[in-house]
């Protein structure tokens, strides 16, 4: 059979992992036919979407296109994947046309289960905002903080790790904090959580107590934190022992690898894509591969700055699949900034081994930012974040 | 057949070659430098840009912040690399094309 490209590598998912493996791969192997699958025609960030709940940025700051000019020679094509037919290498669209790969890459994130959480709904999330994937609900929360009465409470609700964005909830509590201490000044924020610990718990809970004093409280899994049972239009949530009635609710429901995953087989009971470490390929499917929030890939959290690293080194083990050459162990690394206040964050960052199929965590370069910070470094890890999302959306999207 | 004096040049020859070519954008130093531009981006106002900056530079500065007591992410992350792979790093860095 004769082929005009050096093969076909068709993506499906334009985020941060999807979008940046099509661009490296493309850019890395220009005679590879490089498909990008994505439903919608632009993107909106998640990373630094707590910033615009507390008012503090806009949404549209957070959105991002498929230019033609950042996506040269990548065929972007905007429709929804139904189905995967791993047999036959072929995806199928939700408008019935077909596209055939050599590989398949699957970056499709995560999906909320709306449906998980009794009482909880797509319904539901009108009422107590979800606001986990960045758009009309990263609004609604913001437009329900700022209705609230000054001494509102708060109640943010923590599903059963591991969830996208470790450290997001507490991110979301401290700016949320941060915005009532000067428009809300005797409002709370209750965190219950259905987990004993979170990312960065020391620097979180110091800073809170530091900057907010009592205003941010958080209750863990084994103290009655974990939420059972909602009733979004009457606002209440259930623990086992209380029931809370918050003037705002943002419930964070349990998640799983993106729909297309378990259509083309690569997700297992878990709900989420074990791969091999070294290549991202399945363990569970041939030539198709998984990167970003939907794979498996402990201890690397699920983040943004993961889901990109991921999508370069699975792009370089791929072009060296398509040249028959064996692909290579590496050291991928992530990092998570998270805003304690405006213009003040902490950061956790790792660095990961991937001999072996399985990612080792490499201890020396792995921490928090330090408990007892040095003057200005706070202030200086929020202008690396920023410089961060600059750098990834702009590495992601051209 | 080459006399072996004469051999021996040759391949002397072309290991200096080797050398002097740029690293491959496929190798292992390669997908670990991939991860930098994460972070590492042409317009940072703290976080700096790597590029156009040549890898004995880069190679320096990557060895002098593994040396130094920081705080940032990257005074962590830098542990993770021997001076082997701070070296690779350097050079795939230094040889890198801008994405389009």
């Amino acid at each position: 059979m004769t082929q005009r490209s050096a093969g076909r590598l068709v993506i499906v998912g334009g985020g941060f992992a999807g979008a940046t493996l099509a661009r490296y791969a493309k850019s890395l192997a220009p005679d590879l036919s490089v498909t990008l699958i994505e439903a919608k025609k632009s993107y909106l960030a998640c990373p630094m979407s707590n910033l615009v709940i507390a008012g503090q940025r806009e949404l549209d700051e957070q959105r991002f296109s498929y230019q033609p000019r950042g996506f040269a020679g990548v065929n972007v094509v905007h429709g929804m994947a139904q189905d995967v037919d791993a047999a036959n290498r072929t995806v199928t669209l939700a408008d019935g046309s077909r596209v055939s790969y050599d590989r398949l890459v699957l970056a499709p994130g995560v999906a909320l289960k709306l449906d998980a959480l009794p009482g909880y709904s797509e319904q539901g999330a009108k009422h107590m905002p979800h606001a986990w994937q960045a758009g009309e609900q990263t609004l609604l929360l913001r437009r329900q903080l700022q209705a609230m009465p000054e001494d509102g409470l708060v109640v943010i609700s923590v599903p059963p790790a591991p969830y996208r964005c470790p450290p997001g909830p507490y991110e979301r509590a401290s700016l949320m904090a941060s915005y009532c201490q000067q428009a809300k000044p005797k409002a709370q924020i209750l965190i219950l959580d259905s987990n004993d610990r979170f990312s960065k718990q020391a620097l979180f809970q110091q800073g809170w107590r530091r900057r907010y004093g009592d205003r941010v409280r958080w209750q863990s899994g084994s103290n009655d934190g974990r939420v059972i049972r909602v009733e979004p239009k009457a606002m209440q949530l259930h623990t086992d022992f209380e029931t809370y009635r918050p003037d705002v609710a943002n419930v964070i429901p349990p998640q799983q690898a993106g729909l297309i995953a378990h259509r083309a087989g690569v997700a297992d009971r878990t709900g989420w894509c074990p791969v091999d470490s070294v290549t991202f390929e399945s363990t569970l499917q041939p030539n198709i591969h998984v990167v970003g929030d939907a794979a498996i890939a402990a201890p690397m959290p699920k983040s943004a700055f993961a889901a990109n690293a991921q999508a370069k080194v699975c792009a370089i083990a791929l072009v060296r699949l398509f040249r028959g050459l064996t692909p290579l162990p590496t050291t991928l690394a992530n990092t998570c900034y998270s805003y304690l206040a405006p213009g003040h964050a902490i950061s956790v960052s790792g660095a990961y081994h991937t001999q072996g199929g399985g990612f080792t965590s490499i201890a020396e370069a792995s921490g928090t930012s330090p408990l007892e910070s040095p003057e200005g470094l706070a202030a200086r890890e929020a202008s690396h974040a920023m410089d961060w999302f600059r750098a990834i959306t702009e590495e992601t999207f051209g | 057949m080459l006399k072996p004096n004469a051999m021996v040049l040759l391949v002397g020859l072309m290991a200096s070659a080797q050398a002097d070519t740029q690293p491959d954008p496929l190798g292992a130093t390669a997908a670990m430098a991939a991860v930098c531009s994460g972070c590492h981006g042409e317009s940072g106002l703290t976080v700096p840009s790597l590029a156009g900056i040549d890898a004995q530079t880069l190679e320096v500065q990557m060895r002098q912040l593994r040396d130094s007591d920081g705080h940032t992410a990257m005074h962590r992350l830098i542990k993770a690399y021997d001076d082997e792979a701070i070296r690779g790093i350097a050079q795939a860095l230094a040889s890198r094309r801008i994405a389009p």
